[in-house]
């Protein structure tokens, strides 16, 4: 039924419902965009996620500071391309701090992709997405720390998704004209 | 030090440039006197050739050495008019890169408050960048942030400290992660589609350039010198082998954009501020209901909420009149742009829409200031009634500590009499060690009379006793008593009858506690018992819900028991009810 979804696209969406996953349909759960994209740059340096790339963006953080982060534009182009597909719900809301926060969920039409996943597939973003207990990681997202955290084992991993790499350059004055 | 990168992931290079210039532009409040100043830091006037700036302060000027920071921006003049504009090139000095980051860029901060930072991009990676494309948008992208960050620290090393404190306060003390605006202008581009519209696929081309450019809203072609323009919401792209003949219509788009980025961070910190004074309130509010603990905090919340406010609004003083000035010369400068471009682009409607957001804030501002001097006098009322909650509580402390001394001053006076007694109980003693135990003639009467000898015993002690008790009077009526009775009322009235009581009296002061369930009134007058004594009356009554509540009477003398029911009958007839003594 929905053909041409990438093998990049069934794991993000394997990874989004695994963590909105609950009993309570009068409550569901949403996973935070920030989050999804730092589990997603970790999913790149990791190679879990072998056509994405990820580039320095600055990004408005929840407190209404922004902060340069390690973004994945081609993560970002496969939710919009999840969501046009229906496949996830977005839901957009505002913060205390006058800033507005995305969140995504699984529809209902994804037990039937999620269904067709290979053992191989689930168990590639098993080892992104748990730690050796086989417990999920919760992703801490602050300004100031941004990490993956396994609360039964108390482990906690920082991720690099704030460390921006450089790279050699020169440049030389510009004046660009006004006139 | 080397020439290569930390990238650890493999990068797909899908676009790539060629002959790149950067601009990253932002507004920063600024004035003719504040660009006034960034030359004299800068010795404008003198020709010296790279000087070294810091934002450091000198805290010691009597010291022969100062210790600056580790990283220092050198900066060369180039051009600049006085008041008007400054021109200059800048390198950052980092001693901690362990990869080769030459970064000499130019910039031009103009009394407007237009600040513009450009450079061409020569080398990445230690490959040149020449005509052809060969500079991929995954460096650039990398290139742009760092560049975009030392620009931040370089400018605070020129700008006033009234100019740190407004991006400070705007940016939340992250004044140094702030977005500028990007500006590429490159001479080509490769791929070259002859349909602009590939390059949005949606996929691998147009996710580069949203790397650079954020969120794509357009891209335009000028078919008839294959010059393209990409709009994104962080950025713009212009590819033209003849990019100087659109440069200017870049760098005020730029301008423009950077401007929105601005009010965008000030109207956001003018909620959070909003915010900050509702906090304020609601510590106000619980203070006026009894929590009198949170008043300090409250009065320092307003202190720092006024001071924030006080900046916010000089910045939107300084945006008014900036971009009023910046719109006046775009109008001189559009005149040598393609106009099918202008109207790709829309600056015009830009500026306007700009320019009437700047006037909104001004809105925002105005009511915020209402809301401070309503906060600002609501706080005053509660300190002063603190204040008088304070100072009544003072004056019943130190009437009870009267009334202690003087009842010890009565006790030292019974002493004293005492003493006399027992000194006069010793001179009979020593005389009598002289004389020896002497009998008179009466002696025999307590033998034949003894009971007579006893009464006689008994009236001699109550004679002395009386004669002490007068005596202990009269050194009491020197000191002329103070007297005070409260007496609790809470009986309903009509405080308009209170007041029409109280309009004959003397009045020394009055007390209000005003709270949302009641209005309490303490008025002290002066009562006329007679000719001679006078006495301080206290009446406390709740206004709102017309409760008499007590009265306190203070006067000098004895007879204060009749004062009060002297007070109480006129009280009564004030009222037309009888009040129970």
């Amino acid at each position: 039924m929905f053909h041409g979804l990438t093998e990049d696209m069934l794991k993000l969406l394997f990874i989004i419902s695994e963590y909105t996953q609950t009993n309570d349909e009068d409550n569901p759960l949403w996973i935070k965009e920030l989050p999804l994209l730092a589990i997603i740059h970790e999913g790149i340096v990791k190679g879990v996620f072998k056509s994405y790339d990820y580039s320095p963006t600055s990004v408005p953080m929840l407190d209404g500071t922004r902060r340069w982060l390690n973004i994945s534009r081609e993560g970002k182009d496969d939710i919009e391309d999840l969501i046009n597909l229906q496949l996830i719900a977005i839901l957009r809301l505002s913060t205390s701090q006058y800033g507005y926060m995305t969140a995504y969920k699984p529809t209902v039409l994804v037990g039937e992709v999620l269904s067709s996943l290979t053992p191989e597939l689930k168990d590639e973003v098993y080892s992104l997405i748990q730690h050796e207990c086989g417990c999920n990681y919760e992703v801490l997202f602050s300004p100031d720390d941004i990490s993956f955290v396994c609360s039964t084992c108390t482990f906690k991993l920082e991720t690099s998704m704030g460390f921006i790499e450089d790279v050699s350059y020169l440049t030389e004055p510009y004046f660009p004209s006004l006139e | 030090m080397t020439s290569k990168s930390q990238i650890k992931d493999e990068l797909e290079e899908f676009v790539k440039l060629g002959d790149v210039r950067l601009i990253l532009s932002e507004y920063i409040p600024c004035d003719r006197n504040s660009l006034e100043s960034i030359n004299q830091k800068l010795m404008a006037k003198k020709s010296m050739q790279g000087k070294f700036v810091t934002m450091l302060m000198d805290s010691w000027p009597e010291r022969a050495i100062f210790q600056s920071e580790k990283k220092c921006s050198a900066v060369r003049i180039i051009e600049y008019k006085p008041s008007e504009y400054i021109q200059c090139e800048a390198t950052m000095q980092d001693p901690e890169d362990t990869i080769v980051q030459d970064e000499m860029i130019g910039m031009r901060l103009s009394h407007e408050g237009n600040m513009i930072y450009g450079c061409r991009i020569t080398h990445i990676t230690g490959k040149e960048i020449g005509k052809d494309p060969t500079a991929s948008l995954d460096l650039i992208s990398r290139v742009i942030p760092d560049i975009m960050y030392d620009s931040s620290l370089l400018i605070d090393t020129l700008l006033t400290h009234h100019q740190r404190s407004i991006l400070d306060c705007v940016f939340k003390g992250t004044a140094n992660n702030r977005y500028k605006f990007v500006g590429l202008i490159a001479s080509s581009i490769s791929p070259a589609f002859d349909e602009v519209s590939l390059y949005l696929d949606g996929e691998d081309y147009q996710n580069e350039l949203e790397q650079v450019l954020d969120d794509i809203r357009s891209v335009q072609e000028v078919s008839t010198d294959r010059t393209l323009i990409m709009i994104g919401e962080g950025g713009i792209l212009l590819v033209s082998p003849d990019w100087r003949k659109y440069e200017s219509l870049v760098i005020y788009y730029c301008l423009l954009r950077s401007a929105e980025l601005f009010v965008d961070a000030l109207f956001n910190r003018i909620s959070l501020l909003n915010d900050e004074l509702n906090e304020a309130r609601n510590l106000i509010e619980r203070s006026t209901e009894g929590d009198y603990s949170v008043i300090t905090k409250a009065q320092n919340l307003l202190t720092e909420a006024t001071a924030n406010y006080t900046i916010l609004n000089s910045t939107g003083g300084y945006l008014d009149r900036g971009f009023g000035l910046i719109n006046e010369q775009w109008s001189k400068s559009k005149d040598s742009i393609d106009s099918d471009l202008l109207s790709l682009v829309a600056i015009d409607d830009g500026f306007m829409a700009l320019l009437n957001r700047i006037r909104d804030i001004d809105l925002v501002l105005n009511s915020i200031r209402s809301e401070v001097e309503g906060l600002q006098t609501l706080l005053s009322t509660q300190i002063e009634q603190q204040m008088r909650r304070l100072y009544s509580a003072l004056r019943d402390n130190t009437r009870s500590t009267s009334e202690v001394i003087k009842a010890s001053e009565r006790t030292g006076d019974v002493l004293d009499v005492i003493q006399l007694v027992l000194s006069g109980t010793i001179a009979f003693d020593i005389i009598m060690a002289f004389t020896g135990e002497y009998t008179t003639p009466l002696a025999q009467l307590s033998l034949e009379y003894p009971l007579l000898f006893f009464l006689c015993a008994i009236i001699l002690w109550v004679v002395i006793v009386i004669g002490l008790k007068k005596a202990m009077d009269f050194l009491g009526r020197r000191i002329e008593k103070e007297h005070m009775i409260r007496q609790s009322l809470n009986i309903r009235c009509d405080p308009a009858k209170i007041e029409g009581y109280l309009a004959d009296k003397v009045v020394v002061s009055v007390d209000e506690e005003v709270q949302d369930k009641r209005e309490v009134v303490r008025t002290h007058y002066l009562f006329d018992a007679s000719e001679i004594e006078k006495a301080t009356v206290t009446l406390t009554y709740d206004r709102k819900n017309g409760v008499l509540q007590d009265l306190v009477i203070e006067c000098k003398g004895t007879n204060v028991m009749e004062i009060k029911r002297k007070v109480l009958r006129e009280l009564e007839e004030c009222f037309g009810a009888s009040i129970p003594l």
